[in-house]
């Protein structure tokens, strides 16, 4: 019944160096070397919740083609999500097959789909290499919080997309190796729950009981009921429970990874493999703030008409009316703010300029300035945070009065219409936005914002605020020059000085601790 | 008996801590039955200090190290943080400090209510708009038992306008993270307004706990929020709700409306209409009576403060400084008979203290010391209150000690 899942520590922290307990790469092993073959036992099963660590001889060679290809899965798998398709639909599946086919992945394709490659031989290796490349990708992409959550975002995904294509019978076969047992509802339990639950459990449904902090998801999004702390689950939310569970293994293990990095040092190849494969991602981490050009305040109302992206400019408008905006917002717009080549100083000024409309600046001082240099790394643990991206924008929870988040995604078709009538948009155009993000493509519809708001612009796909600031600047910079070229000017300064920032670190989530203006009373 | 006033403040605050503050209890409490010893003295507590000096990461040894640390500094607030991996006192600029444990919590705040409530603004809060806490008191618990199963809950008043609830369970405290958030979006019906100012839209099949808490808001509804509020008695209330109807229904209640003059009276006559209506409504509009009820009455949380594992909260038995009321629990079962302006301060308690010390001066020295002190004033009820949720909490602690594999 209960769910458990020994968590994989893959590096052994006493260890002073990188210790792969069979993996032994001080045998050089650059030609390929034999496999202990074990027959299928060690992998009873195409699918696997990677719980044991490999312990083999691999060569560096199929190493690294087996990371790059598990990373062209998932990449893959992150595009397919971009074009809009729900994860989990006929479509989605076909699509990500389709293209890992083009991408000419016939072994992941077949691990992926169930299919035998025709020989015991050749499953073992497949599924072998599924396991390999599992690992190694977890070790290049522990580094940073946005990292992490890619990887698992993407992990989830394609875990999903392999329980498709199991048979019911490969399904229960899964659940009774990896020890996955729920109790079925008898019909008196049934009766009573339906009673209680105001006839949201149908007596015709199956049902089985589980402690609702294995189906997380579910009881998030009100999909189950629960009672007692035992969720009532069908047949079909048993990929829900799995996928609760795998993320929580799969998260624990990363940032237990995470603070054993260093330990990589002393291994070149390793660290050279692990490093190249976490560069690949294509979630855009936006550390570009050294040598910026140094932006002046005053100029924010003129850069929040022009180049802003909406997000930013929502919460610049309500800040300019209420002079207030609450933590999330002020973390959100703030690092944007550092970001586009706003100084800490200039930063403070600004915050303290509209803040200071409806507080006294004793207060403010008090409450806010800290948390200002605090992400500017001048307080606590001095990391010098880096500019919160979509992905991170888009995941995290807006409730009522609150301003930060993705409009896309927050605000409902006909709010987000009366947020796009300012922008002088045709109200084709305006539809068109409006209805990529009801579907769910609130980066597309961020992008189509992006171009109609440039005409003429190549298209860009945007991931990450500041990289829609910077696209535009870098337009309407090329517009200016053209312009002075003829002779006339432009509402945009040219740069003024070079600010030097350091390269942020870390994510701000983690240790941003409290906003002491935010403790409850 | 005389009004607290805040220059008083340190004076009294010296008193209470020497004399009232329930230590035992208090470290008791935060010892969840020295199951396991770290959690006492890996625990984050954060003193206030006169002149809003905040000291983090504080935390403490045994009960005693507590006790004298608070008589020494006289905080004037209390925030109880999480239970680390280390000692936070010895947490150094990028060391690794990770929470091991955190009640799981909740806030709410009545400046949150702004938007459904008339009788106050900002941080006031009078024994109208506390019904509307109470409801939420009321709604949050019955979801936290009968859902979630959890036992031990403790609710609390802030002191001056906000309650906070603890939930203090072994599986509370030991929660992951993505779990508590789950928990708290669980419990989060409303979410940000729409453009006609709709916080919550239901569909066909509206999950039972949303129709739990209809069934406990729609008993008091009228009362507190039509009637006490008076919802529908200014034109800016009654122009909130008619932007969420549909055309056609607003046609029906707008004029009906203008013939009528009392909040009851217009809420009556919508409710007519909208059932006589309710098959021709669009789906935005088809549960509009339950939306409204909800987006009324419904509890309104704070829920970074429950997601964040590291978040602070005001602890109970501490002293809020501008009102010099003690933040104290109370019985979520009575909380609607609960007068926020009930609640004792600072100043009264400590008269209250001289009071009995004067009267029983002349009787045996050792009747008085028999009698805890927090017993000699007002103080007394909600320690009651206390205390009996520590008994349980207690009991459930030795039973998980003695049997560490049960569940």
């Amino acid at each position: 019944m209960h769910l458990s899942f020994t968590t994989p520590f893959f590096y052994n922290s006493s260890c002073s160096c990188a210790h792969f307990p069979v993996m032994d790469f001080s045998r050089v092993c650059r030609r390929s070397t034999k496999v202990n073959f074990e027959g299928l036992q060690k992998y009873p099963h195409e699918l696997q919740l990677y719980n044991d660590f490999p312990a083999f001889t691999i060569s560096i060679g199929e190493l690294e083609q087996s990371m790059a290809e598990r990373l062209c899965v998932l990449q893959t798998l992150e595009e397919v999500g971009n074009r809009g398709l729900k994860v989990g639909t006929e479509d989605w599946r076909k699509t990500v097959i389709e293209d890992l086919k083009k991408h000419n992945l016939r072994g992941f394709c077949k691990l992926l789909t169930a299919t035998s490659l025709g020989s015991d031989v050749e499953d073992f290796n497949m599924r072998r290499r599924d396991h390999m490349s599992h690992y190694m990708l977890r070790v290049s992409y522990s580094e940073s919080e946005d990292k992490r959550r890619w990887f698992i975002a993407r992990e989830i995904e394609l875990f999903r997309l392999r329980w498709l294509y199991l048979t019911e019978s490969k399904r229960s076969e899964f659940l009774l190796l990896n020890n996955i047992k729920y109790s079925k509802a008898d019909d008196r339990e049934k009766q009573t729950a339906v009673k209680l639950s105001y006839g949201f459990m149908t007596v015709s449904q199956e049902y089985y009981f589980i402690p609702v902090w294995q189906v997380a998801d579910l009881v998030r999004s009100r999909k189950v009921f629960i009672h007692k702390g035992m969720a009532y689950i069908t047949n079909d939310d048993i990929i829900s429970v799995l996928l609760a569970s795998y993320r929580a293994t799969l998260s624990q293990a990363l940032a237990y990874i995470s603070r054993r990095l260093h330990v990589l040092d002393d291994d070149p190849r390793i660290l050279g493999l692990v490093k190249g494969a976490g560069k690949n991602t294509r979630e855009v981490e936006y550390t570009n703030f050294a040598n910026k050009d140094k932006v002046d305040i005053r100029q924010l109302d003129t850069l929040a008409e022009i180049s802003y992206p909406l997000c930013m400019r929502q919460m610049h408008q309500r800040l300019r009316t209420v002079h207030h905006l609450k933590h999330f917002a002020r973390l959100q717009y703030g690092l944007f703010l550092k970001g586009i080549g706003v100084s800490l100083e200039d930063s403070l000024l600004f915050w303290r300029s509209e803040f200071c409309k409806q507080m006294d600046v004793e207060k403010f001082e008090k409450s806010h300035s800290y948390n200002i240099r605090h992400s500017y790394g001048r307080e606590g643990k001095r990391s010098n945070y880096a500019p919160q991206s979509c992905m991170k924008i888009i995941s995290t929870s807006v409730s009522a009065g609150q301003y930060h988040g993705c409009p896309f995604k927050t605000l409902d078709s006909p709010a987000l219409l009366k947020a796009l009538q300012g922008s002088g948009f045709s109200m084709i155009a305006q539809h068109e936005i409006a209805d990529l993000a009801k579907k769910g493509h609130y980066q597309l519809a961020c992008s189509a914002h992006f171009s109609h708001s440039h005409k003429g612009a190549d298209q860009v796909l945007i991931g990450h605020p500041n990289h829609y600031f910077d696209e535009s600047q870098k337009i309407l910079m090329s517009k200016m020059v053209k312009k002075e070229e003829k002779g006339s000017s432009t509402i945009v300064k040219p740069p003024a000085e070079k600010v030097k920032a350091d390269t942020p670190k870390t994510d701000v989530w983690e240790d941003m601790g409290i906003d002491l203006s935010d403790v409850p009373l | 008996m005389g009004k607290f006033s805040p220059d008083t403040l340190p004076e009294l605050l010296s008193v209470y801590y020497r004399r009232l503050f329930p230590y035992d209890a208090y470290t008791r409490w935060l010892s969840y039955g020295n199951v396991n010893s770290n959690t006492f003295s890996h625990r984050e507590m954060c003193f206030t200090l006169a002149g809003d000096i905040y000291i983090r990461y504080q935390s403490f040894d045994k009960p005693s190290d507590f006790e004298n640390e608070l008589q020494k500094k006289c905080p004037e607030k209390i925030d109880i943080g999480a239970v680390y991996s280390m000692k936070p006192k010895q947490k150094k600029l990028g060391s690794d400090m990770e929470v091991v444990e955190r009640e799981l919590i909740f806030d709410i705040d009545i400046t949150d209510y702004d938007s459904v409530r008339t009788c106050c603004k900002d941080a006031d809060v009078c024994s109208k708009c506390w019904k509307l806490m109470s409801i939420a008191t009321k709604i949050l618990d019955t979801a936290l038992r009968d859902d979630f199963g959890f036992k031990h809950i403790l609710w609390v008043f802030s002191g001056r306008r906000g309650i906070h609830c603890w939930v203090c369970d072994e599986v509370a405290r030991k929660l992951e993270s993505n779990v508590r958030s789950a928990v708290a979006e669980y419990l989060q019906v409303l979410i940000r307004e729409d453009s006609t100012g709709k916080m919550v839209n239901l569909s066909d099949k509206t999950h039972p706990s949303i129709k739990r808490a209809l069934e406990i808001i729609d008993k008091v509804f009228v009362e507190v929020c039509v009637e006490g509020q008076n919802i529908l008695g200014t034109s800016q209330g009654m122009l909130q709700m008619l932007q969420m109807m549909e055309d056609n229904l607003r046609k029906e209640v707008e004029p009906a409306w203008e013939k009528l003059h009392t909040s009851v009276d217009r809420w009556n006559a919508f409710v007519g209409i909208f059932e006589r209506m309710r098959g021709e409504l669009k789906w935005k509009n088809k549960h509009l009576v339950d939306e409204i009820m909800l987006q009324w009455a419904y509890p309104r949380l704070d829920i970074a403060v429950t997601k964040g594992a590291n978040h602070l909260l005001k602890s109970p038995f501490c002293i809020h400084p501008k009102t010099g009321k003690l933040c104290i629990p109370f019985n979520p079962a009575t909380a609607f008979t609960f007068d926020p302006d009930g609640v004792p301060s600072i100043n009264e308690l400590i008269e209250e203290l001289q009071e009995f010390d004067r009267k029983v001066a002349q009787e045996e020295d050792d009747v008085k010391r028999k009698v805890k002190n927090y017993k000699k004033t007002s103080m007394y009820k909600s320690m009651q209150i206390f205390e009996e949720f520590l008994r349980n909490l207690e009991v459930s602690c030795r039973n998980s000690k003695a049997d560490p594999m049960e569940f």
